[in-house]
Protein backbone atom coordinates (compact mmCIF):
# COMPACT_ATOMS: atom_id res chain seq x y z
CA UNK A 1 0.00 0.00 0.00
CA UNK A 2 1.24 3.45 -1.14
CA UNK A 3 0.55 6.35 2.07
CA UNK A 4 0.62 9.76 0.71
CA UNK A 5 1.01 12.48 2.61
CA UNK A 6 -1.81 14.59 2.99
CA UNK A 7 -1.35 17.61 1.09
CA UNK A 8 -2.23 21.33 2.22
CA UNK A 9 -5.78 21.72 0.41
CA UNK A 10 -6.99 18.79 1.64
CA UNK A 11 -5.94 19.85 4.99
CA UNK A 12 -8.09 23.34 4.09
CA UNK A 13 -10.61 21.88 3.19
CA UNK A 14 -11.06 19.86 6.22
CA UNK A 15 -10.27 23.00 8.46
CA UNK A 16 -13.18 24.45 6.66
CA UNK A 17 -15.27 21.77 6.85
CA UNK A 18 -14.58 22.26 10.74
CA UNK A 19 -11.92 20.27 11.90
CA UNK A 20 -9.63 22.00 13.88
CA UNK A 21 -7.13 19.19 14.23
CA UNK A 22 -6.68 19.73 10.30
CA UNK A 23 -5.50 23.35 11.07
CA UNK A 24 -2.96 22.45 13.63
CA UNK A 25 -1.21 19.91 11.36
CA UNK A 26 -1.38 22.66 8.77
CA UNK A 27 0.70 25.34 11.53
CA UNK A 28 2.77 22.90 12.15
CA UNK A 29 3.94 22.50 8.53
CA UNK A 30 4.08 26.62 8.45
CA UNK A 31 4.99 27.99 11.85
CA UNK A 32 9.01 27.78 11.54
CA UNK A 33 8.91 29.18 8.18
CA UNK A 34 6.17 32.20 9.36
CA UNK A 35 8.12 32.54 12.42
CA UNK A 36 11.96 33.32 10.63
CA UNK A 37 10.30 35.26 8.16
CA UNK A 38 9.06 37.63 10.87
CA UNK A 39 12.03 37.62 12.90
CA UNK A 40 13.97 39.04 9.76
CA UNK A 41 11.93 41.62 9.39
CA UNK A 42 11.07 42.89 12.43
CA UNK A 43 14.65 41.67 14.61
CA UNK A 44 12.78 40.55 17.72
CA UNK A 45 12.15 36.78 18.38
CA UNK A 46 9.12 37.89 20.86
CA UNK A 47 7.69 40.06 19.00
CA UNK A 48 8.43 37.56 15.84
CA UNK A 49 6.87 35.17 17.93
CA UNK A 50 3.32 36.92 18.99
CA UNK A 51 3.10 38.12 15.54
CA UNK A 52 3.26 34.75 14.29
CA UNK A 53 0.29 33.38 16.65
CA UNK A 54 -1.73 36.63 15.20
CA UNK A 55 -0.75 35.70 11.75
CA UNK A 56 -2.41 31.86 12.03
CA UNK A 57 -5.42 33.70 14.47
CA UNK A 58 -6.13 35.68 10.85
CA UNK A 59 -5.65 33.28 8.59
CA UNK A 60 -8.08 30.79 10.18
CA UNK A 61 -10.35 33.34 10.29
CA UNK A 62 -10.08 34.72 6.82
CA UNK A 63 -9.88 30.86 5.31
CA UNK A 64 -13.03 30.98 4.02
CA UNK A 65 -11.97 33.94 1.65
CA UNK A 66 -8.73 31.69 0.40
CA UNK A 67 -10.27 30.88 -3.21
CA UNK A 68 -7.39 28.69 -4.55
CA UNK A 69 -6.31 26.92 -1.33
CA UNK A 70 -2.96 25.64 -3.75
CA UNK A 71 -1.49 29.47 -3.25
CA UNK A 72 -1.97 28.97 0.76
CA UNK A 73 1.63 30.40 1.13
CA UNK A 74 2.11 33.07 -0.26
CA UNK A 75 -1.89 33.97 0.95
CA UNK A 76 -0.69 32.87 4.45
CA UNK A 77 2.72 34.94 4.05
CA UNK A 78 0.94 38.28 2.58
CA UNK A 79 -1.08 38.03 6.11
CA UNK A 80 2.23 38.14 7.66
CA UNK A 81 3.68 40.79 5.78
CA UNK A 82 0.54 43.07 6.74
CA UNK A 83 1.25 41.86 10.21
CA UNK A 84 5.18 42.44 10.27
CA UNK A 85 4.53 46.15 8.53
CA UNK A 86 1.74 47.41 11.07
CA UNK A 87 4.18 46.22 13.80
CA UNK A 88 6.98 48.49 12.20
CA UNK A 89 5.03 51.21 11.74
CA UNK A 90 3.71 51.37 15.76
CA UNK A 91 7.57 50.53 16.83
CA UNK A 92 8.52 53.00 13.98
CA UNK A 93 10.15 55.48 16.92
CA UNK A 94 12.35 53.35 17.84
CA UNK A 95 13.37 51.47 14.96
CA UNK A 96 14.88 54.74 13.33
CA UNK A 97 16.96 55.05 16.60
CA UNK A 98 18.62 52.15 15.54
CA UNK A 99 21.56 52.20 12.98
CA UNK A 100 21.23 48.62 11.98
CA UNK A 101 17.81 46.84 12.50
CA UNK A 102 19.37 43.39 11.71
CA UNK A 103 21.71 43.82 13.88
CA UNK A 104 19.39 43.27 16.46
CA UNK A 105 18.50 40.02 15.19
CA UNK A 106 21.29 38.33 17.15
CA UNK A 107 20.25 36.36 20.36
CA UNK A 108 19.81 32.45 20.96
CA UNK A 109 19.93 29.76 18.71
CA UNK A 110 22.01 32.02 16.92
CA UNK A 111 25.40 31.40 15.04
CA UNK A 112 28.58 32.94 16.81
CA UNK A 113 30.22 32.81 13.23
CA UNK A 114 32.00 35.51 11.97
CA UNK A 115 30.05 34.99 8.51
CA UNK A 116 26.69 35.37 10.06
CA UNK A 117 27.91 38.77 11.72
CA UNK A 118 28.74 39.80 8.63
CA UNK A 119 25.69 38.43 6.83
CA UNK A 120 23.42 40.21 9.85
CA UNK A 121 25.61 43.57 9.09
CA UNK A 122 24.70 43.22 5.23
CA UNK A 123 21.08 42.76 5.76
CA UNK A 124 21.36 45.93 8.01
CA UNK A 125 22.51 47.62 4.94
CA UNK A 126 19.48 46.98 3.23
CA UNK A 127 16.23 48.84 2.90
CA UNK A 128 13.24 47.13 4.19
CA UNK A 129 11.68 46.69 1.10
CA UNK A 130 14.89 44.98 -0.08
CA UNK A 131 15.41 42.80 3.04
CA UNK A 132 12.27 41.50 2.96
CA UNK A 133 12.36 40.43 -0.70
CA UNK A 134 15.81 38.69 -0.01
CA UNK A 135 13.96 36.77 2.73
CA UNK A 136 11.47 35.71 0.85
CA UNK A 137 13.45 34.56 -1.85
CA UNK A 138 16.29 33.23 -0.62
CA UNK A 139 15.35 32.16 3.14
CA UNK A 140 11.38 31.30 2.22
CA UNK A 141 12.26 30.18 -1.68
CA UNK A 142 9.10 32.08 -3.52
CA UNK A 143 9.24 32.32 -6.77
CA UNK A 144 8.97 36.07 -8.28
CA UNK A 145 5.35 35.43 -8.92
CA UNK A 146 4.57 34.38 -5.80
CA UNK A 147 6.52 37.40 -4.13
CA UNK A 148 4.33 39.22 -6.28
CA UNK A 149 1.38 38.31 -4.42
CA UNK A 150 2.79 38.26 -0.80
CA UNK A 151 3.69 41.88 -1.56
CA UNK A 152 0.84 42.46 -3.76
CA UNK A 153 2.90 44.93 -6.31
CA UNK A 154 4.14 43.48 -10.12
CA UNK A 155 6.65 41.19 -10.93
CA UNK A 156 8.73 43.51 -12.24
CA UNK A 157 8.96 45.59 -9.03
CA UNK A 158 9.71 42.38 -7.22
CA UNK A 159 12.58 41.76 -9.79
CA UNK A 160 14.39 45.14 -8.99
CA UNK A 161 14.16 45.08 -5.50
CA UNK A 162 15.85 41.41 -5.24
CA UNK A 163 18.53 42.22 -7.92
CA UNK A 164 19.34 45.87 -6.19
CA UNK A 165 19.56 43.84 -2.96
CA UNK A 166 21.95 41.30 -4.36
CA UNK A 167 24.30 44.00 -5.62
CA UNK A 168 24.15 45.96 -2.62
CA UNK A 169 25.03 42.24 -0.37
CA UNK A 170 27.32 41.54 -3.41
CA UNK A 171 29.91 44.71 -2.42
CA UNK A 172 29.76 43.32 1.65
CA UNK A 173 29.94 39.74 0.94
CA UNK A 174 31.44 38.55 -1.69
CA UNK A 175 35.10 39.34 -0.69
CA UNK A 176 33.97 37.10 2.67
CA UNK A 177 35.91 33.13 1.98
CA UNK A 178 32.43 31.21 3.85
CA UNK A 179 34.33 28.29 3.68
CA UNK A 180 36.35 29.40 6.11
CA UNK A 181 33.72 29.25 8.18
CA UNK A 182 32.20 26.33 8.24
CA UNK B 1 32.75 43.79 -16.63
CA UNK B 2 29.71 41.44 -17.33
CA UNK B 3 27.37 41.74 -20.58
CA UNK B 4 24.35 43.82 -19.49
CA UNK B 5 22.05 41.89 -21.42
CA UNK B 6 22.45 38.68 -19.97
CA UNK B 7 20.25 37.90 -16.29
CA UNK B 8 22.87 36.39 -14.36
CA UNK B 9 20.86 36.86 -11.17
CA UNK B 10 17.65 35.25 -12.78
CA UNK B 11 19.59 32.50 -13.53
CA UNK B 12 21.55 32.09 -10.22
CA UNK B 13 17.60 32.51 -8.42
CA UNK B 14 16.33 29.82 -11.13
CA UNK B 15 13.78 32.20 -12.51
CA UNK B 16 14.72 31.76 -15.77
CA UNK B 17 12.56 29.51 -18.41
CA UNK B 18 14.56 26.55 -19.85
CA UNK B 19 15.39 28.37 -23.06
CA UNK B 20 16.84 31.43 -21.28
CA UNK B 21 18.93 29.41 -19.07
CA UNK B 22 20.18 27.47 -21.63
CA UNK B 23 21.48 30.65 -23.52
CA UNK B 24 22.76 31.92 -20.05
CA UNK B 25 25.15 28.74 -19.64
CA UNK B 26 26.62 29.18 -22.70
CA UNK B 27 27.35 32.64 -22.54
CA UNK B 28 28.76 31.50 -18.95
CA UNK B 29 31.36 28.97 -20.62
CA UNK B 30 32.50 31.34 -22.55
CA UNK B 31 32.47 35.11 -20.97
CA UNK B 32 35.08 35.39 -18.14
CA UNK B 33 33.64 38.74 -17.11
CA UNK B 34 30.24 37.02 -16.48
CA UNK B 35 32.04 33.87 -14.91
CA UNK B 36 33.53 36.30 -12.25
CA UNK B 37 30.28 37.97 -11.84
CA UNK B 38 28.12 35.02 -11.52
CA UNK B 39 30.99 33.87 -9.04
CA UNK B 40 30.62 36.70 -6.84
CA UNK B 41 26.95 36.29 -7.10
CA UNK B 42 27.26 32.60 -5.61
CA UNK B 43 29.72 33.64 -3.17
CA UNK B 44 27.21 36.53 -1.66
CA UNK B 45 24.28 33.59 -1.42
CA UNK B 46 26.48 31.03 0.17
CA UNK B 47 27.43 33.71 2.59
CA UNK B 48 23.32 34.76 3.20
CA UNK B 49 23.16 30.89 3.79
CA UNK B 50 25.69 30.94 6.99
CA UNK B 51 22.44 32.87 8.62
CA UNK B 52 20.61 29.52 9.50
CA UNK B 53 16.86 29.43 10.16
CA UNK B 54 15.84 29.60 14.26
CA UNK B 55 14.01 27.64 15.83
CA UNK B 56 10.67 28.59 16.85
CA UNK B 57 10.40 29.26 20.99
CA UNK B 58 7.05 27.59 21.47
CA UNK B 59 4.44 25.60 19.09
CA UNK B 60 2.22 28.26 18.08
CA UNK B 61 -1.27 28.12 20.30
CA UNK B 62 -3.57 29.50 17.57
CA UNK B 63 -6.15 27.67 19.45
CA UNK B 64 -7.39 30.43 21.41
CA UNK B 65 -10.39 30.83 23.67
CA UNK B 66 -12.09 33.33 21.74
CA UNK B 67 -12.11 31.23 18.55
CA UNK B 68 -12.65 27.60 19.93
CA UNK B 69 -14.52 28.16 23.40
CA UNK B 70 -18.26 26.68 23.12
CA UNK B 71 -21.00 29.00 22.61
CA UNK B 72 -23.29 30.22 25.27
CA UNK B 73 -25.84 27.98 25.06
CA UNK B 74 -22.96 25.08 24.32
CA UNK B 75 -21.17 26.28 27.75
CA UNK B 76 -24.82 26.11 29.41
CA UNK B 77 -25.50 22.38 28.16
CA UNK B 78 -22.26 21.49 29.22
CA UNK B 79 -21.94 23.08 33.02
CA UNK B 80 -22.82 21.27 36.02
CA UNK B 81 -26.22 21.79 36.72
CA UNK B 82 -27.26 21.17 33.45
CA UNK B 83 -28.40 17.06 35.05
CA UNK B 84 -30.47 18.52 37.41
CA UNK B 85 -32.20 21.00 34.92
CA UNK B 86 -32.82 18.55 31.98
CA UNK B 87 -34.18 16.07 35.08
CA UNK B 88 -36.56 19.16 36.01
CA UNK B 89 -37.73 19.51 31.97
CA UNK B 90 -38.56 16.17 32.05
CA UNK B 91 -40.66 15.50 35.23
CA UNK B 92 -42.54 18.83 34.26
CA UNK B 93 -43.30 17.53 30.98
CA UNK B 94 -44.49 14.31 31.75
CA UNK B 95 -46.57 15.84 34.55
CA UNK B 96 -47.93 18.04 31.73
CA UNK B 97 -48.81 15.04 29.31
CA UNK B 98 -50.37 12.56 31.90
CA UNK B 99 -52.95 15.70 32.79
CA UNK B 100 -53.56 15.99 29.18
CA UNK B 101 -53.85 12.63 28.35
CA UNK B 102 -55.24 10.69 31.29
CA UNK B 103 -59.26 10.38 30.86
CA UNK B 104 -62.20 11.13 33.12
CA UNK B 105 -64.21 9.45 35.31
CA UNK B 106 -67.74 8.75 34.30
CA UNK B 107 -70.94 9.85 35.78
CA UNK B 108 -71.82 6.11 37.17
CA UNK B 109 -68.08 6.02 38.52
CA UNK B 110 -68.73 9.48 40.08
CA UNK B 111 -72.03 8.21 42.06
CA UNK B 112 -70.57 4.71 42.51
CA UNK B 113 -67.71 6.74 44.44
CA UNK B 114 -70.30 9.32 46.61
CA UNK B 115 -72.42 6.30 47.51
CA UNK B 116 -68.97 5.25 49.03
CA UNK B 117 -68.25 8.18 50.91
CA UNK B 118 -71.43 8.70 52.28
CA UNK B 119 -71.36 5.20 53.80
CA UNK B 120 -68.02 5.90 55.18
CA UNK B 121 -68.88 8.58 56.87
CA UNK B 122 -72.23 7.13 58.18
CA UNK B 123 -70.01 4.11 59.30
CA UNK B 124 -67.81 6.86 61.10
CA UNK B 125 -70.67 8.43 62.66
CA UNK B 126 -72.40 5.49 64.37
CA UNK B 127 -68.46 4.01 65.26
CA UNK B 128 -67.81 7.29 66.54
CA UNK B 129 -70.68 9.42 67.99
CA UNK B 130 -73.33 7.00 69.38
CA UNK B 131 -70.14 5.87 72.49
CA UNK B 132 -70.31 9.60 72.78
CA UNK B 133 -74.02 10.37 72.69
CA UNK B 134 -75.00 7.28 75.50
CA UNK B 135 -72.31 8.91 78.23
CA UNK B 136 -73.52 12.07 77.64
CA UNK B 137 -77.65 10.83 78.30
CA UNK B 138 -75.43 8.34 80.98
CA UNK B 139 -74.10 11.48 82.62
CA UNK B 140 -77.55 13.66 82.34
CA UNK B 141 -79.41 10.50 84.18
CA UNK B 142 -76.89 11.18 87.15
CA UNK B 143 -77.29 14.60 87.01
CA UNK B 144 -81.43 14.13 87.64
CA UNK B 145 -80.75 11.74 90.37
CA UNK B 146 -78.66 13.86 91.58
CA UNK B 147 -80.83 17.07 91.82
CA UNK B 148 -83.85 14.98 93.19
CA UNK B 149 -81.77 13.54 96.32
CA UNK B 150 -81.08 17.06 96.87
CA UNK B 151 -84.26 18.34 97.10
CA UNK B 152 -85.24 15.70 99.37
CA UNK B 153 -82.51 16.36 101.97
CA UNK B 154 -83.57 19.98 102.07
CA UNK B 155 -87.16 19.39 102.42
CA UNK B 156 -86.86 16.63 105.16
CA UNK B 157 -87.82 18.24 108.71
Amino acid sequence: MIFREVEDPDLIARTKRGKVDAYNVLVSRWEKRVFNYLVRLVGDREDAMDLSQEVFLKAYRNLGKLQDAARFGPWLFRIAHNEAFSHLRRKRPEVEMESEPAGRIAGPGMEPLEAALAVRHALGRLSEDQREAIVLKVYQGFKFEEMAEVLDCPVSTVKSRVYAALDVLKETLAPIDTRGAQ
Amino acid sequence: MNCPQQDLKGYLLGELAEAERRQVADHLSGCSGCSEEMARLRLTTAALGQLHEQEIPCRIAFVSDRIFEPKGWNRLWNSAPRLGFASAVILAAAILVHALVRPGPTAAEVAAMEARIQREVASRVQADLIPVMEEIQYLQKRAAVSYRNSLYLENRP
